[in-house]
């Protein structure tokens, strides 16, 4: 029988490095050194789209204390990097793939052309300005709607949308024309910049057995992959090990430093580091997609959805990256968790000569939740009715359909988040000011957790007791900061009934740990906690038995608590764990176990109409704020947040409520300020000192409410919170402004600048 | 690398000014920035660099005839946490960026990096504060409207340092600081509005308004403060339009990363008329 009875799952436990977080203890990846280390640093274009006419690194090379420079000829491929990260199988699109250095042409501000290594990081940025190069401009493209046009400069091949899927449900025109309302909109979302406090960073080195051993801040221990495919050398000679992360929000989950590193150290046989500067993740990296969203909804009068259309276009960039699958989850979430019967979604996501863009926490579902909740306050409104009752009556049930025809797997309970995030705001605020006017709104979002089904999921864990009664477990998944490696302590030492401090856990070490995939799509919980449950349960099976036989009683009685096993019906038959140990260890029984869990399985997609399920499960939940606007200058200051979601069931309650508090920091940035601005492809706001991002001042003392459906497929009934935690924030605000000012926000983010002209357009009509 | 120095008297400290032109650096919090390379590396200074914290001539707040002076090395948090200073300044100094920096950024250093932007600049046009300048060979004082001739540019001589900022005393009855930026702490301000003004009998005795990032230097128009001052507030009602007007031609603001031309002058020009015809004349007796 599973266990019921819990003393570690569902409390606030402290974890293992949150005071040294605090207190500046932790060594992150920068941190490490080692004798004869050599310095990093990469040459990036300085144009948005041209040739390069002529390059010349002699004089870097000459460069005393220079001990190599590199271009696209030394990369032994430098094409073969897929773009399709930690993965088994190629899927998507894959025509645009990003070389590791830019060969004759470069397609945005910032690839990488010339990689250096150097002695100092000062003589390694002095080689670099040693680098002569002379490009030939050509005409580039910065709008995705003017590359979609057939005479657009194309970044690519002779097409630049690089992915198309759709949704087609019954028959969308017929039911808009038996709607009796109809709301039309069109939205634009922000560039959003991941801006994580710990850079991409790293140690590279080759051991005395030939093998590249790369110690890194990443997401993914799986990238040994990609970095033995650029060198054309077995995976078994490239080891990955990661480090305690400091953020990555999907910044960390495509190829960030490893292949410069391992690329370097390779060609010197000497240890390299580098990290990337602010300015260098600004321009260097990739950002969160922006989109342009056309939404036309349709409900009767009585408040049914009847039908939803939608186009959502999404700027790539100049390389796919994991664009084909942020528009992927665009596409299936475009409806909102609500039951409509009538749905045609089409989503392009096309390339530019801007900064590339792919993963970033929410994964394309923030962008479709800032159109479908606005189109649902702005139903409200047109139907005058309450927008709490208007979503009740439209919200999916367990069992309900999707518009990709998946059934829903688990209880939705935003029946209830609804309505606690309202009660929860409190009574309203009063006016700071004459000029000022008080709002609220709210949203409710769904979020998948998990890969998409037919990527074939799996994750492996191992667990094994000590000969005193204390455990390890390995498995491979970094600690993004959400407390991924005390998710999997927590189970391990529950079901083992050992004190939390007794079990350790080794991580991110690619050649120790059995692979668990990525720390990605809100999965680490989902995948590796239940590869955690299934090995532990596997020792704790053995160490029942194995009691069952010592105590002469049946094993289904005993449970393990604070390493004594007892029967739960007789009170003094027990053992110490320890002497059970023993027994086994003297019949050579293992008390050690690898496991592996598989998510669901489904075929390939084969059309751009999605007609099947694509993920295992949806975590639901709502967002509310009130809203301050100072009409004077139309600057938005949020002064209450509440965010309600149900996480399953919470396997530590302090560290859910901080990803909840985290991801709505992360979305009211995205609503309010934060914006990686480009001129002609060119950024303008390079560091974080034009590039804002809130500060504990603009966040409200957050309000999260945890519900527990225990109805996921993960470790205990729980579902993922890291992504599902931003969705709902941005819609949110946009709600609460328009009930301040009565002014629709269609554009992302909300700045002074934009509310004060729609204020403006307002008074003038 | 780069030469610095650490002067043991505010005389040592002049001379070694007039003979190597060192900076002086008192918080850093703008010059690191200013010559910084990239974000890891050493910044790269063009002069020698001269300590000057430890001074303890430029140390002080202290009260002078007529007003306040404070030393060129006290922090902002210093003059946040001293009585006399007055409220509009205070109100500056607690929207530039945030504790942190305050506790060893200088309002001296705001002013010699003259951004338009700079929020305590805004308010000391509107304190009428002016600067005192110490060479070997003696002093001077200025306005500040007049040490400031350009984005980041100032009248110091080679052999000059800035010692100490002169607020005058602060009669006024009533004031308005408002800052518009895009977060609240740690935010380059898109534009500022400094005033004050001294209101009795119905009588405009004393106006000053600062618009700040709404042109190369911070606006204020001595020209317009003199048209409204001495006047009752039914004169001054009457001419207020126009008054705007006049306003609104020395406002030139420039798109940027942080903000638009338009909104600028529009807000910039909407903080201007509220505090004229919202506060000023709402005054009793208007």
């Amino acid at each position: 029988m599973e266990k019921q009875n819990f003393n570690i799952i569902g409390t606030r436990a402290d974890g293992c490095d949150e005071k040294d977080k605090v207190l500046g203890n932790v060594v992150y990846a920068e941190d490490y050194i080692m004798p004869d280390t050599l310095y990093c640093k990469v040459f990036r274009s300085a144009k948005a789209s041209a040739m390069i006419k002529k390059l010349n690194i002699d004089k870097a090379k000459a460069l005393d204390g220079v001990s190599c420079v590199l271009t696209h000829e030394d990369v032994p491929n430098n094409e073969s990097a897929k773009n399709v990260v930690g993965q088994t199988t190629e899927v998507g699109l894959l025509e645009a793939k990003q070389r590791i250095l830019a060969t004759d042409r470069v397609r945005y501000y910032g690839e990488p052309i010339v990689v250096v290594a150097a002695e100092t990081p000062e003589l390694a940025r002095d080689a670099l300005e040693l680098i002569e190069i002379e490009y030939e401009e050509l005409p580039g493209v910065f709008d995705p709607e003017e590359a979609m046009k057939p005479d657009a400069p194309k970044i690519h091949g002779d097409n630049n949308v690089i992915a198309n899927w759709a949704l087609r449900k019954g028959d969308v025109e017929k039911a808009f024309a038996e709607s009796d309302v109809v709301v039309e909109a069109e939205y634009r979302t922000p560039r959003q910049e991941h801006a994580h406090m710990e850079p991409e960073s790293g140690l590279a080195w080759v051991d005395d057995m030939g093998v590249i051993n790369i110690r890194y801040s990443t997401q993914v221990v799986e990238h040994y992959r990609d970095v033995a495919a650029v060198l054309g050398i077995p995976e078994s000679r490239v080891r990955t090990i990661g480090t305690i992360i400091g953020g990555g929000f999907g910044g960390k989950e495509d190829l960030t430093v490893e292949v410069f590193l391992a690329l370097c150290s390779w060609n010197t046989k000497r240890p390299v580091k580098m990290a990337f500067s602010r300015e260098e993740m600004g321009f260097g990296r990739q950002k969160r997609h922006p989109y342009v969203l056309r939404y036309k909804t349709g409900a009767t009068k009585d408040g049914k959805l009847t039908a939803m259309q939608a186009e959502l276009i999404s700027d790539s960039g100049a390389y796919v990256m994991l664009s084909p699958w942020v528009l992927l989850y665009s596409t299936v979430h475009s409806t909102g968790p609500y039951f409509i019967p009538n749905v045609k979604v089409d989503a392009y996501s096309v390339l530019t000569n801007n900064i590339m863009t792919s993963a970033f926490r929410g994964f394309g579902g923030m962008q479709v939740a800032f159109a479908y909740e606005s189109q649902m306050d702005a139903l409200a409104i047109k139907l005058n009715m309450d927008p709490v009752e208007l979503r009740k009556k439209n919200f999916f049930k367990r069992g309900d359909e999707t518009a990709n025809f998946q059934s829903i797997p688990s209880e939705v309970m935003l029946d209830e988040a609804v309505e606690k995030a309202v009660e929860a705001l409190g009574p309203k605020s009063e006016p700071s000011g004459k000029n000022m006017r008080v709002g609220r709104g709210f949203a409710c979002s769904w979020q998948s957790y998990g890969r998409m089904t037919y990527l074939h999921d799996t994750a492996s864990s191992w667990v094994g007791l000590e000969m005193d009664g204390s455990a390890v477990v390995r498995c491979g998944i970094p600690d993004l900061g959400g407390g991924q490696r005390e998710s999997i302590r927590a189970i391990a030492a529950e079901l083992l009934g050992i004190p939390l401090d007794e079990v350790h856990v080794i991580s991110t070490d690619s050649q120790v740990t059995p692979l668990a995939g990525t720390v990605t799509a809100t999965r680490a919980l989902f995948m590796s906690g239940n590869a955690t449950k299934l090995a532990a349960e596997n020792v704790r099976e053995v160490i029942l038995e194995k009691a069952a036989d010592m105590l002469e009683t049946a094993a289904e009685d005993l449970d393990i608590e604070n390493k004594m096993v007892y029967s739960s019906r007789q009170t003094d038959k027990k053992v110490e764990l320890v002497k059970v140990i023993r027994r086994c260890a003297a019949e050579g029984i293992s008390i050690q176990s690898l496991d592996t869990y598989k998510a669901a399985f489904t075929d390939e997609i084969k059309t751009n109409v999605i007609k099947d399920p694509v993920y295992n499960d949806w975590t639901f939940g709502t967002q509310a704020v009130e809203v301050e606007v100072d009409t004077e200058t139309g600057k938005v200051n949020v002064l209450k947040h509440v965010s309600v979601q149900d996480v399953g069931r919470a396997i530590n309650i302090k560290r859910t409520e901080g990803q909840m508090e985290g991801g709505a920091a992360q979305g009211l940035g995205f609503a309010l300020m934060e914006d990686y601005l480009e001129v002609d492809g060119v950024p303008i706001t390079w560091n974080l000192t034009e590039y804002l991002v809130p500060t504990s001042k603009d966040i409200p003392d957050s309000n999260s409410i945890i519900l527990e459906s225990r109805s996921g497929k993960g470790p205990f009934g729980a579902k993922g919170i890291g992504e599902p935690s931003i969705t709902a924030a941005a819609p949110a605000v946009a709600n609460a402004i328009r009930d301040a000012v009565g002014i629709k926000v269609l554009h992302l983010p909300a700045t002074p600048e934009r509310v004060f002209w729609e204020l403006q357009k307002k008074h003038q009509s | 690398m780069v030469d610095s120095y650490r002067p043991l008297s505010l005389k040592e400290a002049l001379d070694l000014r007039a003979d190597t032109g060192a900076m002086p650096f008192a918080g850093g919090t703008d010059l690191m920035v200013r010559y910084r390379y990239e974000s890891g590396a050493i910044p790269d200074y063009p002069r020698p660099v001269m300590f000057v914290n430890q001074l303890d001539d430029l140390r002080k707040i202290r009260r002078i005839d007529h007003g306040l002076s404070i030393g060129a090395a006290v922090t902002m948090t210093e003059v946040l946490d001293h009585d006399d200073v007055p409220e509009i300044l205070k109100e500056a100094l607690l929207t530039i960026a945030a504790p942190g920096l305050r506790n060893t950024a200088t309002i001296a250093g705001n002013i010699c990096n003259a951004s338009p932007a700079g929020d305590s600049i805004c308010a000391l046009y509107a304190l009428d504060a002016g600067v005192k300048l110490q060479s070997p060979g003696g002093e001077r004082i200025e306005p500040i409207y007049q040490f400031i001739t350009g984005p980041g540019k100032i009248d110091l001589h080679a052999d000059e340092i800035l010692t100490e900022i002169i607020i005058p005393e602060d009669h006024s009855t009533i004031h308005l600081f408002k800052k518009v930026g895009t977060r609240r702490a740690n935010a380059l301000s898109k534009l500022t509005l400094s005033a004050v003004a001294r209101i009795s009998d119905s009588r405009i005795d004393e106006i000053r308004i600062a618009i700040g990032a709404v042109a190369p230097t911070v606006v204020r128009s001595l020209e317009l403060e003199k048209r409204m001052e001495g006047r009752s507030l039914k004169e001054v009602a009457l001419e207020a339009e126009d008054i705007l007007r006049d306003y609104d031609a020395l406002v030139q603001p420039i798109d940027d990363q942080r903000s638009t031309a338009v909104y600028r002058k529009r807000v910039a020009m909407n903080l201007v008329r509220h505090f004229l015809l919202g506060v000023v004349l709402q005054q009793k007796g208007a």
